[in-house]
């Protein structure tokens, strides 16, 4: 308790609280205009972060992270359609109650909700993720070898709609991960001659590279035409106490959905939202009146959403396993500062761990006040057109990836990587497996050569060890479940053609 | 088969499901065959520490890659085949995408390596960003008003960029003309 306090003292100061503003405000753009994402965000500022002082660096980062994670509601409410796979179901009743004339009411709400989930979540990664940092501490490379390697198997697995694709976007992934020296050993593989590519290539322009450059191709591809956003009034909170009261139920029961789905690697806010927003409909009294524009189907998704960045979070810090894209990237901002993540890290940087749960709650209030006072702002910046935005940011991202290395081979793998990206999305093949597959391919890795000269090079203690062995047996289970879905799925859709 | 004909195929989920399977294939494959070159840097023409090495994981998971494109191209072949042996082909309405645009911009980010790296991060940026944003505005908003915007734009945000990063961040930027 006194190391967050003195945590607390040590941001209270002009420089790291203006960072945070400005970190707070940037991410609420970056999650609320359609075409710009909150992996996007964290990755624009890598290159700040890197070169910052740890405490406002990190300060900045979770400022970010949480804006850009709550910024999608504006969008989603405001003119009906998503923008990011986390504020889909938002859009379900968020849509039709600003078209309706009570848009207030469903930005006020969603921003309450979304303030006390992120909070409650937070507090709960206090405390639960030193208690997994503790558990954890007993893990050898035989565990952490079936952590990382069975996250990367359930990433590939459930994200986007082939198994196999998902697997090779992975294996895409582990590959450039592998460019450079190997661990254990330093041997240089798939450097083809080339002098800049031996030490690897690094996370900065790689990061960027896989999420920036797309979205400018994207939107070059096919123009996306807006609407031009108006800010409603908002009137107090825009709802009343006993609407909120009306609510609560819905919110414990959406928050633990998301917390619950945060804490699980792959599952993110992308299926947080949509199962919470199932399970209100399932559990009202009126499941008729969701669609129409109803507040419980505001309230649902919005609390899952944001109730999973503490889930994540635990994962993130206490066993060094990025739960979605998002964590996936921030995991850089820590390997770029030499901190690794995991069991140790709650012991190791005591004040860095600190520093995080502060800047988190801090940025959750800086969340709360800018998008009740700043809305006009918010949309003002909202409406400037995306072929003036995307083209700022791939120079943001050209000159961030110069600064990783100094030279101008960065940029090139910039390009390099964003091509390879446009090019697989072209194919319906998701990027999450391949970031995940970048940051754990190495890592997992690691373990397994770890784990080899400790078991004299016999792979049996990797599934004899209990925890292990549970880990890959539940990770099988789970796959041998998607790949029988898909058949019956499949079957189902051949005897319905043949009918 | 014509380069029309081709691209409508690859309209459809299998024929784009089939090339991206033959690609997989042939790239993991070649990655495969390179890991039996890796060299061990720390013990220069020796083999790599015990029996697995740094050629494992390559090995395995490039393989997994290679096979795992093979199972899309028999699975996707047999598909088309089934598809022209079932009902007529469905002739989907093509969506419209203006490719010329993409690769527009794809030489124009190239481009800006080359700009930067010449004329420096202020001067480099600010011509792509002009030309950038010029390319993707639709032409009936090409204005005069709408260009100043432009050139204002262009011109102020890599100086924004510079001044934070050169004097906050302590980043040097390259020069290029202003050496």
């Amino acid at each position: 308790m006194q190391e967050f306090f003195s945590a607390f003292q040590s941001m209270l100061n002009p420089v790291t609280i203006g960072f945070m503003i400005l970190g707070t405000g940037v991410g609420i753009v970056f999650g609320a205009v359609p075409g710009l994402t909150a992996t996007l965000a964290i990755a624009v500022f890598l290159p700040i972060v890197y070169k910052m002082e740890t405490v406002v660096g990190f300060s900045l980062l979770m400022a970010v992270y949480i804006g850009s994670m709550s910024g999608n509601l504006i969008t989603s409410i405001l003119l009906g359609i998503p923008g990011k796979p986390s504020s889909v179901a938002t859009t379900f009743d968020g849509g039709p109650m600003a078209q309706k004339g009570e848009g207030a009411k469903a930005l006020g709400m969603a921003i309450v909700v979304s303030f006390l989930a992120t909070v409650l979540s937070i507090f709960c990664l206090m405390f639960i993720g030193p208690w997994l940092a503790n558990l954890a501490i007993n893990f050898g490379p035989y565990e952490y070898f079936a952590i990382t390697s069975c996250s990367l198997l359930l990433v590939s697995g459930l994200l986007g709609d082939s198994l196999p694709k998902g697997i090779i976007s992975a294996i895409v992934g582990i590959y450039i991960g592998m460019v450079g020296m190997a661990p254990v050993d330093g041997a240089l593989r798939y450097t083809f001659g080339i002098d800049d590519l031996m030490a690897g290539l690094n996370i900065l322009p790689v990061i960027m590279g896989m999420f920036a450059l797309p979205q400018l191709l994207n939107y070059a591809r096919k123009e996306l035409v807006l609407e031009r956003l108006k800010a409603p009034k908002i009137k107090g909170f825009g709802f009343t106490f006993a609407e909120f009261r009306g609510q609560i139920g819905n919110f414990c029961r959406s928050w633990l959905i998301g917390f619950g789905i945060g804490i699980l690697p792959t599952l993110g806010a992308a299926a947080s939202n949509i199962l919470a927003y199932a399970a209100a409909k399932k559990a009202s009294k009126y499941p008729e009146k969701f669609g129409t524009g109803i507040i419980d189907g505001v309230v649902a998704p919005e609390t899952a959403n944001n109730a999973t960045i503490g889930g994540d979070m635990i994962t993130l810090l206490a066993l060094g396993i990025p739960g979605d894209g998002v964590t996936a990237v921030m995991m850089g901002a820590f390997i770029l500062k030499g901190l690794t993540l995991g069991p140790m890290f709650f012991t190791k940087y005591p004040d860095v761990v600190n520093v995080i749960f502060v800047a988190l709650l801090v940025a959750c209030f800086l969340m709360l006040v800018m998008e009740f006072y700043g809305l006009r702002i918010f949309v003002k910046i909202m409406n400037v057109p995306l072929h003036i935005l995307l083209p700022i940011v791939m120079v943001f991202c050209a000159i961030g990836s110069f600064t990783s290395t100094n030279t101008i081979f960065s940029i090139g793998v910039f390009i390099v990587l964003g091509l390879v990206s446009f090019i697989l999305e072209r194919f319906d093949v998701p990027l999450t497996p391949m970031i995940i597959g970048y940051v754990l391919g190495p890592i997992s890795e690691t373990y397994l050569r770890r784990g080899l000269q400790m078991s004299h090079e016999s792979f049996l203690p990797f599934i004899q060890s209990p925890i292990a062995g549970t880990i890959w047996a539940i990770s099988i289970l789970f796959i041998v479940w998607q790949i029988v879905r898909g058949i019956r799925t499949h079957m189902l859709k051949n005897n319905t053609n043949q009918a | 088969m014509n380069f029309n004909r081709m691209c409508k195929l690859l309209r459809e989920k299998e024929y784009k499901d089939l090339l991206f399977g033959i690609i997989a294939f042939i790239f993991f494959g070649i990655a495969v065959i390179q890991s039996f070159y890796f060299k061990n840097a720390i013990v220069p023409g020796g083999s790599t520490s015990g029996s697995i090495g740094a050629e494992f994981y390559p090995q395995v998971f490039c393989s997994l890659g290679s096979a795992l494109g093979l199972w899309l191209i028999v699975t996707n072949v047999i598909k088309i085949r089934q598809k022209k042996a079932g009902k007529a082909e469905v002739t989907e309405e093509p969506e419209k995408s203006r490719w010329g645009m993409v690769a527009v911009s794809i030489a124009l980010i190239i481009i800006l390596v080359f700009l930067i790296s010449t004329l420096g991060s202020i001067v480099g940026s600010a011509l792509y960003l002009f030309i950038q944003i010029m390319v993707l505005t639709k032409r009936e908003k090409r204005t005069i008003k709408s260009t100043v915007m432009t050139m204002l734009i262009s011109i102020g945000i890599p100086v924004l960029i510079y001044f934070p990063f050169r004097y906050i961040f302590d980043i040097m930027l390259p020069l290029g003309i202003f050496k």
